[in-house]
């Protein structure tokens, strides 16, 4: 109590000093901004879309983020926007596995604490009570949502309204060794035959595990995002339209006995596959135990990053989309992590404006330009790009290979997982049956069983009135 | 005489700072666990429902399923730890300097971290560059290729391991200390007597030492029921739901899917769990005046 | 029994090397984790997924975790003031706690135990949630103060245990003597009692010192970024890269560093205060 006593005296007596030094330095600060401002800063404060004469001077915001080199990059380069606007901004970091937790604790502790917080869209629906709907604000400033790739657009909408802007988002590919395929004479998989194939080619003829997977529960369901492309690609869905489970359909079978099958069956995955998480099975890779591993496009500047991997692999690395299932063509998985302004903030106009801000084009193509150039530090580098014109921007996909233009292609066959609030526990009834199918339950049965624990989810919420 | 009100000053402020910290939050979560409140729904307490929260666990397999667990963890772990902790406490309570000088050192895994020692494990299980697996394979070719974390049994095995190598030194140490505090004129009385060492150890160590066995048991079943980081850090109740623990799938249901009213209940009925066994082992220690 | 000395000395000889064998064994399985998390946190990150035993040692995974962006040093400072805070009410109230059992008749007295003990049985998670709506509502949320009041409903109830354990040990004609020479029963308790079961005191402050400690659950859920504690913050070592072993095992050695060396120093008296209440 005493604390916060003496906090109230401090900010009254900052505030004061705030008032006297704004009454009495206003020629010093027009002067400031004539001499600096007078050419650029208009400009670049349109270009943005953010408000002029800097109304919100003095706010500072408070951001809820988990760690990405992305946001060390933001972060070191958010004094612009504090120089645009007078708003300051703070980054608190959490782990990515207590980010959810965190945030629903802070909606019901509804005390405005954090201003902007970083979700992943599938837990869009679980949060959409503690966020504020952004539609109006998007209308009043022409906010242009269409440079955003389709799934990234589902995800940050929610029964017709929208709740964020994406700011980070993956899409999935297949990374694999260039020097192993070379040396069997083996090319890149198109489909899950061909991959299959070279996964046993590489398992049988070499010490290198063919292909490392992750069948392993939990992170938040990572053992799922393999297991859909799978399934969608197989016409195969973990809903029907009456949200009425159909995983453990005819397709779900068959797609999830091809998915085990790799580690089962063709023992062309690594034997660790069975209890690995999406990090480890990347590590395999890097390590020089495995040949191929699919997933977020983001693990490319790890696996190509000399200090990071044995020797021999980082500059070996190539990367292709992920396969489709013969004759049905593909159905990716894809997630964003949009900016959501709290319900509770009483900063939102701030918010909105640092909103505006972090999604121009430019920031997200200079942050990547720095990393794959090199001119910035490494724990700013990070590859990570959300929005359509960048990824077709030729320089970027000059200085990568045309990894973007995989990354735009992949995205455009992407989907999304359920919106549902319920997804949290769905996810962790799914996660927990894939991973007790790896380590050699019965398909069928498990996910007979699964369906049933999932319908009676649903109901309990109140979806088959 | 001012005893008479001293006694209850002295134990006033233990009891109202117990009181408010176990037993006000402990009410009013059976108060939310008769209502009907997820925290994604609303960030007041919603109806009140009764006992249908109760109602439902009875019928969630997975409640069951945890509750198998559960008991299969404990049991596995204090039968393991109190054997284990007995045979090296015979084996370290000998008066001899180098034993004393590790009987110093094996304290240091009690201080460590289980979280740390959780995510350790994960590291050091890894098949590919874990210390374990490798050493393990190394000792026992039979398990060289076993996925430590991958099938339901082995990962239990894990689990159970990380809660016994925290806990096995702290145990055998007390054993220790109750060893070595025991007469020694019994012991030579029953080796004159021509005792065989088996026949001392049941007829009168396991006797003598029986009050700190079962503080010893108490204390392990209190920390293995307790168990939560390293669930988080090393299986997460996987693979499948072979070891999730109720402690976990409680966390699960309130932290994760934010159903408050069904996670309070399926706390509570961990916790009449829970206090049924504390009565027993009250009961025991009671009868055994051990505790007076 | 006529055994020849020799068969004898042979199966001595025999017995004493499977005990220095066994021995061995013990002290290979509990230290060598151990080893290999010091080991890891000296490594430089190409060789942590090796099993190199020889390799540069470095400290760059000390230095990464106390600057920038990681910067444990706050954390570690939390984890300071809410385990002295802790320690400092909730000793010297279970000692009073536990005299007041150890020494008088009091009505219903094994119920109390009982209560007292059990309230160790009750799962902590079912506790979590209503403490955070009521730190909430007393805008306590996020600071040490909200931790040190959970953390003494961890400590208190093994603090008195242990101390009336080895309370009960001691025997009361000192103090009576004391009594009859005119001291106060407050002052027996403060100047002799302390004296004397100073290593009772020491075990049960130190025993709770590792608890509070190494406690996770609740600042993971009580604490945003003011209030957090080292064992939270060692989450942020996995991040969505996965875990960065090599740091995490350098702050897992901060971390553990202190509760080591307090443990080592009180070893002596450590688990004798456990026992000696019990047996006599």
């Amino acid at each position: 109590m005493v604390k916060i006593k003496r906090l109230r005296v401090l900010v009254s007596i900052a505030l004061s000093l705030v008032m006297v030094g704004a009454l009495a330095g206003c020629g010093t600060q027009n002067q400031q901004g004539t001499k600096a401002g007078a050419s650029s800063t208009p400009t670049t404060l349109t270009t943005y879309g953010l408000l002029a004469n800097k109304p919100f001077t003095g706010q500072t915001i408070r951001i809820l983020l988990p760690n990405a080199n992305q946001y060390n990059a933001i972060q070191a380069r958010t004094s612009e926007f504090t120089n645009l606007t007078g708003i300051k901004v703070d980054y608190i970091y959490v782990p990515y596995g207590n980010l959810l937790q965190k945030i629903t604790t802070e909606g019901v502790a509804n005390t405005g604490y954090y201003d902007v917080v970083n979700y992943q869209d599938s837990w869009g629906p679980s949060l959409k009570n503690y966020l504020q709907p952004l539609d109006s604000l998007v209308a009043r400033d022409k906010v242009n949502l269409s440079k955003y790739p389709s799934a990234y657009r589902q995800g940050i909408t929610i029964d017709g309204q929208t709740y964020g802007i994406p700011l980070r988002g993956h899409t999935q590919m297949l990374f694999y060794r260039k020097d192993i395929f070379q040396k069997l004479n083996l090319t890149p998989p198109t489909t899950w035959t061909e991959l299959e194939n070279d996964a046993t080619t590489i398992s049988q003829k070499t010490n290198t595990n063919g292909i490392a997977m992750y069948y392993g529960k939990g992170n938040d369901g990572q053992n799922l995002a393999l297991w859909t492309d799978y399934l969608w690609s197989n016409g195969g869905n973990i809903f029907d339209s009456q949200w009425k489970p159909i995983f453990n359909n005819q397709q779900g079978v068959q797609a999830t006995q091809r998915y085990v099958d790799l580690l089962l069956k063709d023992k062309a995955a690594a034997p660790g596959s069975v209890s690995f998480n999406e990090y480890d099975a990347f590590n395999s890779v890097a390590q020089g135990k495995s040949a191929m591993v699919m997933g977020w496009w983001w693990h490319y500047s790890d696996l190509t990053n000399p200090k990071a991997t044995a020797p021999g692999v980082a500059s070996n690395i190539g990367f292709v989309s992920i396969p489709q299932w013969q004759g049905q063509g593909t159905a990716t998985y894809a997630i964003d992590l949009p900016l959501g302004i709290m319900k509770d903030s009483k900063h939102q106009a701030a918010a909105w404006e640092y909103l505006k801000w972090v999604s121009n084009p430019d920031l997200e193509k200079n942050i990547v330009m720095d990393s794959l150039t090199n001119t910035s530090p490494s724990d700013q580098h990070d590859i990570v790009i959300v929005q359509t014109p960048n990824l077709q921007d030729t320089e970027l996909n000059k200085l990568s290979n045309g990894f973007y233009a995989i990354g735009a292609k992949s995205l455009a066959s992407s989907r999304i997982m359920p919106q549902t609030p319920q997804w949290p526990q769905v996810s962790d009834v799914l996660s927990a049956a894939i991973s007790s199918i790896a380590s050699g339950a019965p398909v069928q049965a498990t996910l007979d069983q699964a369906a049933n624990s999932v319908q009676t989810i649903m109901q309990n919420a109140g979806y088959y009135k | 005489m001012r005893d008479k009100y001293l006694k209850y000053i002295l134990l006033l402020p233990a009891l109202i700072v117990i009181a408010a910290t176990s037993f006000y939050p402990f009410i009013q979560s059976f108060w939310i666990s008769l209502h009907n409140w997820n925290l994604m729904n609303s960030l007041t307490m919603g109806p009140f429902i009764g006992l249908s929260n109760y109602v439902q666990a009875f019928h969630d397999s997975g409640f069951w399923n945890s509750v198998k667990v559960t008991l299969i963890f404990t049991g596995l772990t204090v039968v393991l730890s109190l054997t284990i902790s007995m045979a090296i406490a015979l084996l370290l309570s000998k008066n001899k300097p180098y034993l004393s000088v590790i009987r110093g050192l094996l304290i240091i895994p009690f201080a460590m971290s289980p979280a740390l020692i959780g995510f350790s494990w994960r590291f050091m299980l890894n098949p590919e560059y874990g210390l374990f697996s490798k050493l393990l394979g190394a000792v026992f070719p039979p398990l060289a290729n076993v996925q430590w974390l991958g099938q339901p049994t082995y990962a239990m095995v894990a689990l159970v391991s990380v809660i016994l190598w925290m806990w096995i030194p702290f145990i055998s140490l007390t054993l220790v200390s109750g060893r070595m505090s025991l007469p020694g004129d019994v012991f030579e009385a029953a080796r004159v007597d021509g005792a065989s060492p088996f026949q001392t150890f049941i007829h009168i160590t396991l006797p003598l030492l029986r009050p700190i066995i079962l503080i010893a048991v108490i204390l392990q079943t209190m920390f293995a029921l307790k168990a939560f980081d390293p669930v988080v850090t090393l299986t997460q109740g996987g693979p499948g739901v072979s070891t999730s623990i109720l402690n976990y799938s409680v966390y699960q249901t309130a932290f994760q899917f934010f159903n408050m009213g069904y996670a309070s209940a399926l706390g509570y009925l961990l916790a009449v769990i829970l206090v049924i066994l504390a009565a027993f082992y009250m009961r025991l220690l009671v009868k055994g005046e051990g505790w007076r | 029994m006529s055994t020849p000395a020799g068969t004898n000395r042979a199966f001595k000889t025999v017995y004493s090397c499977l005990e220095y064998l066994a021995v061995a064994i013990i002290v290979l399985i509990f230290f060598v984790p151990i080893a290999w998390i010091v080991l890891t946190a000296f490594k430089p990150s190409q060789d942590v997924y090796t099993l190199k035993l020889f390799f540069t040692p470095t400290l760059a995974n000390f230095r990464a975790i106390f600057s920038y962006p990681l910067d444990f040093g706050p954390y570690l400072l939390n984890s300071f003031i809410v385990t002295t805070a802790t320690l400092v009410i909730g000793i010297p109230i279970s000692l009073f706690a536990a005299y007041s059992l150890s020494r008088f008749k009091i009505a219903g007295k094994q119920g109390l135990l009982f209560w007292i003990l059990s309230t160790q049985f009750i799962p902590p998670v079912i506790i979590a949630l209503p403490f955070f709506i009521l730190f909430r509502n007393l805008g306590l949320l996020d600071t040490r103060i909200s931790l040190i009041i959970v953390n003494l409903c961890i400590i208190i109830p093994f603090a008195i245990w242990l101390i009336k354990g080895f309370l009960d040990g001691i025997p009361t004609d000192i103090e009576e003597a004391a009594l009859i020479d005119g001291c106060s029963r407050f002052g027996v308790l403060t100047r002799i009692i302390v004296a004397l079961a100073k290593p009772g005191i020491l075990t049960a402050t130190v025993f709770c010192f590792v608890l509070s400690w190494n406690e996770f659950m609740f600042p993971l859920i009580l604490s945003r970024q003011n209030a957090t504690t080292l064992p939270v913050a060692l989450m942020l070592l996995n991040a969505e890269k996965g875990v960065i072993w090599e740091q995490m095992a350098a702050a897992g050695i901060v971390l553990v560093i202190p509760s080591v060396i307090l443990v080592l120093l009180v070893r002596k008296h450590f688990v004798q205060g456990l026992t000696l209440g019990a047996l006599d």
